[in-house]
């Protein structure tokens, strides 16, 4: 079990985490916020690449960092910006990699096959990567964190670069893994994490607002999404009054889809809140500045 | 939370298993270099070989170039030559060391190499104990070389002189990178030590060579024995360092 206890981080005089409080168990967690969250920071704590100012991260009662690489051995880590050797090709590229992780070299190899099929590199295995596409380079990255059999895989944002037919065979594969270990992915993208994750996390304002399934997060929204079809003059009143979530044109009217506290009309249609409405809330403000 | 006591099986399994890893004999530091030898190969730890070798074969032209010339001899007396092997001798072990870590820090793969078994910091701490072997190998051609042109030279004083100036400044170089946080003070030392030796050098060669001079031979040898004693220490801590964050 991996736990984070009174973490937090900042960068000089930035503060960019505070207080967070998480506990890790087998199974699938999404890290979802948006840019600039802290996402990243959270997990090279997590990873070891950096250090928390306060507080400590556990697993299973030992800190981390004084593990050495006893806890190196059982980790495996895609980085957000991940780097590579340009002229290797990603069979040696992981052959390299499965030496620093100090596997056994026959053992590595049998992996190392089995890894390249899986995430369906393995007519390229040889080619060097300089020519390998975003989507395929984020694949070999994929295979590299998997290659000791990690106890705590640690993905950050993994499906950047993919398109939408490797994103769906990297969900399938990610449910194949994630039975007997601990997985953690960030991605700012709802979607990613819809259909795979166990438990949802989401930071805002530097510390974790929601820890929690899905199906729990959206009940704290129940009867507070509403779709309704209104004349396009009158749109823009209506985003000024309630939080438009998605607009679609319907017949000459505009069906918008939207947050109230309360129903105020018996024309509005309640609906069931899904994880995409409540990131969409949650994170308005932080959204608009994105703008 | 209500934790079920184990029983009395799973509690003897468990004790034994914490008292066995209590008790586990720490590896020693030749046998752990050995198995990461064992590991990793050779061609991983030395990615760059080809670079090495490079570096070498420009060192050593550079430096041969300087005593066939015969400006050292010419210049001063025999005793330049010796400060001159005392500057020179660990210019090699500078370049490689400091060519390595700015591939370090360079490296794309820096995060993910670093969250692996064998990190940057315990392929660093091999490197710099290879480093250090082939200067030694490299300094007992060189002095050879000159010693062999310049009959006056004893070759013995002249390899102590040498190795002890590798280790005197392997052991500050090891030192500098490990203590200092910043880059820009970790080059700023490495570049003085230098620009020391050459004015030490310019303005008062006589000084100099009189303080290498008046230095005998068992005070050479007990200050290699010295150096390298620190030399291994620092080493060994480069394996377990891991508490500044960031790079190297
Ligand atoms: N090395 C750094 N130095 C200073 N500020 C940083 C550094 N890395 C990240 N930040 C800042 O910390 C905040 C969180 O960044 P990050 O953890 O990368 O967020 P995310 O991964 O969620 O996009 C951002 O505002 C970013 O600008
Ligand atoms: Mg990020």
């Amino acid at each position: 079990m991996l736990i984070v206890n009174n973490v937090s981080k900042s960068y000089g005089k930035f503060l960019v985490l505070k207080d967070i409080n998480l506990e890790f168990t087998n199974g699938v967690y999404g890290l979802l916020a948006p840019n600039g969250a802290g996402k990243t920071t959270l997990i090279k704590m997590l990873v070891t690449l950096l250090f928390p100012n306060e507080g400590e991260i556990l697993y299973n009662g030992t800190e981390i960092s004084k593990m050495g690489d006893d806890y190196r051995d059982i980790l495996g880590y895609l980085p957000q910006e991940f780097g590579y050797y340009k002229n290797y090709s990603p069979r040696k590229f992981l052959h390299y990699l499965s030496a620093l992780k100090g596997m056994d070299r026959k053992q590595a190899k049998e992996r190392i096959d089995e890894l390249l099929k899986l995430v369906g590199l393995e007519n390229v295995a040889d080619k060097k990567m300089k020519k390998f596409s975003g989507g395929m380079i984020q694949r070999v990255g994929i295979a590299q964190a998997m290659l000791n059999d990690p106890k705590i895989l640690i993905l950050d944002e993994p499906t950047a670069g993919l398109d939408p037919k490797e994103r769906v065979r990297f969900r399938n594969l990610l449910a194949e893994l994630s039975r007997e270990r601990i997985v953690i992915l960030s991605t700012h993208i709802v979607s990613d994490i819809e259909s795979i994750a166990n438990e949802i996390i989401m930071i805002k304002d530097k510390k974790v607002l929601y820890k929690d399934t899905l199906r729990n997060i959206c009940k704290i929204f129940d009867g507070m999404v509403y779709e309704t079809k209104v004349d396009f003059d009158e749109v823009s009143d209506f985003r000024k009054q309630h939080f438009s979530l998605s607009e679609k044109q319907e017949n000459d009217k505009m069906k918008i889809r939207f947050i109230s506290e309360k129903k105020l009309e018996d024309s509005w249609n309640a609906l069931v809140p899904s994880i995409e409405d409540v990131f969409l809330y949650i994170y308005k403000d932080e959204a608009l500045m994105e703008e | 939370m209500r934790i079920d006591m184990p029983d009395e099986k799973t509690i003897k399994e468990e004790i034994n298993s914490i008292v066995s890893k209590g008790l586990e004999p720490k590896e020693s530091f030749y046998s752990y270099l050995k198995n990461m030898y064992k590991q990793i190969g050779i061609r991983y730890l030395f990615r760059d070989g080809l670079e090495i070798l490079f570096t070498i074969l420009l060192v050593f032209s550079i430096l041969s170039f300087a005593i066939i010339d015969g400006n050292i001899y010419d210049v001063q007396s025999v005793d330049g030559i010796y400060v001159y092997l005392f500057i020179a001798s660990p210019i090699l072990y500078l370049i490689m060391s400091v060519l390595h870590f700015v591939d370090v820090i360079q490296n794309k793969t820096y995060q993910i190499e670093m969250t692996c078994k064998y990190n940057i910091y315990q392929i660093s701490a091999f490197r710099m104990f290879c480093f250090s072997i082939i200067c030694i190998l490299f300094n007992f051609i060189f002095v050879y070389m000159i010693a062999y042109k310049y009959t006056e030279i004893n070759f013995l004083k002249a390899f102590t002189i040498s190795i002890a100036s590798l280790f005197i400044f392997s052991v500050v170089f090891l030192f500098i990178m490990m203590k200092f946080k910043y880059k820009f003070t970790k080059y700023f030392i490495v570049i003085g030590w230098i620009v020391i030796n050459l004015a030490l050098c310019i303005f008062s060669i006589k000084f100099y060579s009189d303080l290498l001079n008046n230095i005998s031979i068992y005070t050479w040898c007990a200050v290699i024995i010295g150096s390298l004693f620190i030399y291994i220490k620092n080493i060994k801590k480069l394996i377990s360092f891991r508490n500044i964050e960031g790079v190297i």
